[in-house]
């Protein structure tokens, strides 16, 4: 359960479930996908598979785009990871500085 | 299945009706959110705009030919390996549309049928893809799994990096590397079996760097696993034990990690290969890739399976002109079940006068 104090930022479609806790990467350039430390939450504008190294240290994967059945939802569930897709404007509205949980059964995201 | 007067006139069978509902209810929910590659239901991909007549009418040339010279349904369907790769030649069927009405109605019953040969349920409307017995490989199905954390982890990341590494080979037309079938009951538990094939393609160049043919991963749940008709893994619950072969070779701890890192090299060298090659180049490749998939019935007629020339100069010199962002517009004013009837419609309509 996520803890209640937390302030729910944003909210997408919840397609990888469990709960991960970590600092935020965003990774918008190819050139930063070696920047991702393991344990780190990715957040992306881009579900290329180029990005897979980043994805593969990630504690949980959050994107702007996607959709239940999109390539990305279906690695992430290979993956075990959460994920959660479809979360508007996240690339601009989370920053490297922030610690996130995300809980990835709904699809909700809160900052810590 | 042989059309009947019934099926000729302008009504459209219940299989058909069937298959059309399907593939609405299914690319709606892959399409809506997904705001590049989602062209549906109008061409489905730049691959379509340049290859799809061609395909469609060599693979309904092939199957009539086979047809007319005796094969059997099944002989056929086994030309193809697995039935997602057949399942996905409907994405293409918008192109069907240079054929006659009867023709489409053929091609599309008779690789219904062909799916039919390796899947109780053609339109998996079970979210199940379970095969028929004589498909299964037993020795496969009932192979020693490991109950270890670190080992179902490792099966996990290769899962999931060869199938980042089939989005790159083989861009939107992933089913021609993988199947993903079952869920097998065991005792109380499910088999869910992950294969992944033709992992060197003969004409992606960057595939040479992958470091194995073939990769076989079986997994067992407590609840079954969900998969579609396009084979995509909807819902994987968590794992209790798995195997991996890779190879054709069931690997050791040991060996699973240690190809799970040349795998996870080879995917970075490749991703940084890929990300020089042009648009042209890729379209090249993925027609190849597509016309390759149907090679056993060209090499049973002793036909040329390879694509016309013409081809190859359309994608080097016809502009791809379909307006993206009015498709994008389109979608996202649209409800999910708006874009499953249009697509639905969309196809009956191919199936139609």
């Amino acid at each position: 359960m996520p803890n209640m104090n937390n302030q729910i930022t944003l909210k997408g479609i919840g397609v990888s479930k469990g709960i991960a806790i970590g600092p935020i990467k965003v990774v918008t350039e190819i050139s930063e996908v070696n920047k991702v430390k393991t344990g780190d939450i990715v957040v992306t504008n881009n579900n290329s598979p180029l990005y897979s190294r980043a994805f593969l240290k990630a504690a949980a994967i959050i994107s702007e785009r996607g959709g239940m059945l999109c390539h990305l939802a279906i690695v992430a569930r290979e993956f075990d990871k959460p994920c959660i897709l479809d979360v508007k404007n996240a690339t601009k509205l989370l920053k490297n500085t922030m610690t996130v949980e995300v809980n990835g059964s709904n699809g909700e995201i809160y900052v810590k | 299945m042989v059309l009947t007067a019934k099926f000729m006139s302008n009504e459209t069978n219940i299989e058909l009706q069937t298959l059309c509902k399907t593939i609405g209810e299914h690319l709606a929910i892959l399409h809506k959110g997904d705001t590049v590659s989602a062209l549906w239901p109008f061409i489905i991909t730049e691959l379509e705009f340049y290859a799809g007549e061609e395909f469609i009418k060599k693979l309904f040339y092939a199957i009539t030919e086979l047809k007319n010279k005796g094969h059997s349904i099944e002989e056929i369907a086994q030309l193809f390996s697995n039935p997602s790769k057949i399942a996905q030649y409907f994405c293409l069927f918008h192109s069907a549309k240079c054929l006659k009405l009867d023709e489409r109605k053929q091609l599309a019953l008779d690789l219904i049928d062909c799916i039919h040969y390796y899947r109780k349920d053609p339109f998996c409307t079970n979210k199940s893809n379970v095969l028929n017995e004589k498909i299964v490989n037993k020795a496969i199905l009932n192979a020693q799994l490991s109950v270890n954390s670190n080992e179902i982890s490792t099966a996990n990341k290769i899962s999931a990096l060869t199938l980042m590494y089939l989005e790159i080979v083989y861009p939107t037309i992933m089913r021609l590397g993988h199947e993903f079938h079952g869920p097998y009951k065991q005792e109380n538990n499910f088999i869910t079996i992950k294969e992944f094939y033709d992992l060197k393609s003969e004409f992606m160049p960057l595939s040479k760097e992958f470091p194995f043919k073939n990769i076989i991963i079986v997994e067992k749940t407590e609840e079954p696993t969900q998969l579609d008709f396009f084979n995509h893994l909807i819902y994987m619950p968590k794992r209790s034990a798995s195997a991996i072969f890779i190879d054709s070779k069931q690997a050791t701890q040991k060996e699973a990690e240690e190809a799970l890192q040349k795998i996870e090299w080879a995917l970075t060298l490749i991703s940084s290969m890929h990300a020089n090659c042009t648009k042209k180049e890729w379209l090249k490749s993925a027609s190849n890739n597509l016309f390759y998939s149907i090679k056993k019935l060209s090499d049973k007629l002793n036909c040329d399976w390879k694509p016309a020339h013409s081809l190859m100069d359309k994608i080097e010199n016809q502009e791809f002109n379909i307006n993206l962002d009015k498709i994008i517009k389109f979608q996202n004013t649209h409800s999910q079940q708006e874009l499953q009837n249009i697509t639905t419609e969309s196809f009956l309509s191919i199936f139609r006068d």
